[in-house]
């Protein structure tokens, strides 16, 4: 048995609530840090808020994807994307049930490759978000300790951060859902 | 204080960034886990199935504290509401930045299928 594998659904669903979270919770701080490049600062208090729940969010997300990833490792990539003989399996299988559902099948592809390209674009995606990670933690701190309202030199680094936080929480979300869809919507191929 | 904060926050994350990719640009051992074996070791490379990925974490994480702890040890403490100097803070706003621009770039471009 493969470490939480047995737990691998409802961690992935909890995983899906914290990354529809983050992803919110970050597109929203970026969007109100806009108005600190016009100098106003009205509404620091609640960003400051949002700067904690987006650090809590980031890390949750970050952890339970970590948990996840060993049945990932061996049950999705390397039993499936970098497996052609159970790609190509599926492939027939579904091309069949087409016919049987009676909808036109889809030609099924001369050549069946793997789908390592997809599980390559996985591994950057977990690059992106481990230094996301990172920039939200810092960006809490800053958040606290040296904050643009109070420190306005401090600025070009805090929106810096806030939009590596947004753009690598976007990027995770969005490569996380086109990997599920594989053997789901999508087909294998 | 505010440019102590200032200093160790660019400093963990040029740390968290320099010390993430560096296990992988130089090939230096890290902690593994082979999700089917069950077990743990410590090596520099491994097969496809063995997980880097938390060893990799761990290198970056040391970075990180090691970084933002030597700057704050080399900042001064004279002033308890001192901000950082403008030229201090533009350039710590530019390496930090360009340090993840450039390992999200590494990682990327290693990567891409």
């Amino acid at each position: 048995m493969i470490f939480l594998e047995s737990l691998a659904r409802p961690l992935l669903i909890f995983h899906a609530i914290a990354a529809a979270v983050l992803v919110g919770a970050t597109t929203h701080h970026l969007l109100w840090c806009r108005h600190y490049l016009w100098g106003r600062y009205n509404r620091a208090p609640a960003e400051r808020r949002f700067a904690g729940i987006c650090a809590l969010a980031f890390v949750t997300t970050f952890v339970l994807g970590n948990l996840l990833y060993p049945t990932y490792k061996v049950r999705v990539r390397a039993e499936y994307f970098d497996n052609p003989v159970a790609i190509a399996a599926e492939a027939r299988m579904r091309a069949e049930q087409h016919q049987l559902v009676g909808v036109a099948p889809t030609p099924a592809p001369s050549v069946v490759t793997s789908l390592s390209p997809i599980a390559r674009i996985f591994d950057i995606k977990e690059h992106w978000v481990a230094l996301g990670c990172a920039a939200s933690v810092i960006l809490f701190i800053l958040s606290r300790r040296a904050h643009p309202k109070d420190e306005p030199r401090t600025l070009w680094l805090y929106l810096g951060l806030s939009m590596v936080q947004c753009g690598t929480a976007w990027m995770g979300a969005i490569v996380g859902i086109v990997t599920a869809s594989y053997r789901s919507v999508g087909g294998p191929v | 204080m505010r440019a102590r904060a200032y200093y160790a926050s660019c400093a963990a994350l040029i740390g968290f960034a320099i010390t993430y990719t560096l296990p992988i640009y130089a090939h230096l051992p890290r902690t593994f886990y082979d999700p089917v074996a069950r077990r743990w070791f410590f090596a520099a490379n491994s097969t496809p199935i063995p997980m880097g990925y938390v060893g990799q974490i761990v290198w970056g994480i040391a970075g990180a504290l090691i970084a933002a702890g030597a700057t704050m040890m080399i900042v001064s403490r004279r002033s308890s509401t001192e901000g950082p100097s403008e030229r201090g803070a533009a350039l710590g706003a530019a390496w930090t930045l360009t340090a993840i621009a450039i390992v999200i770039g590494y990682f990327t471009w290693n990567n891409w299928p």
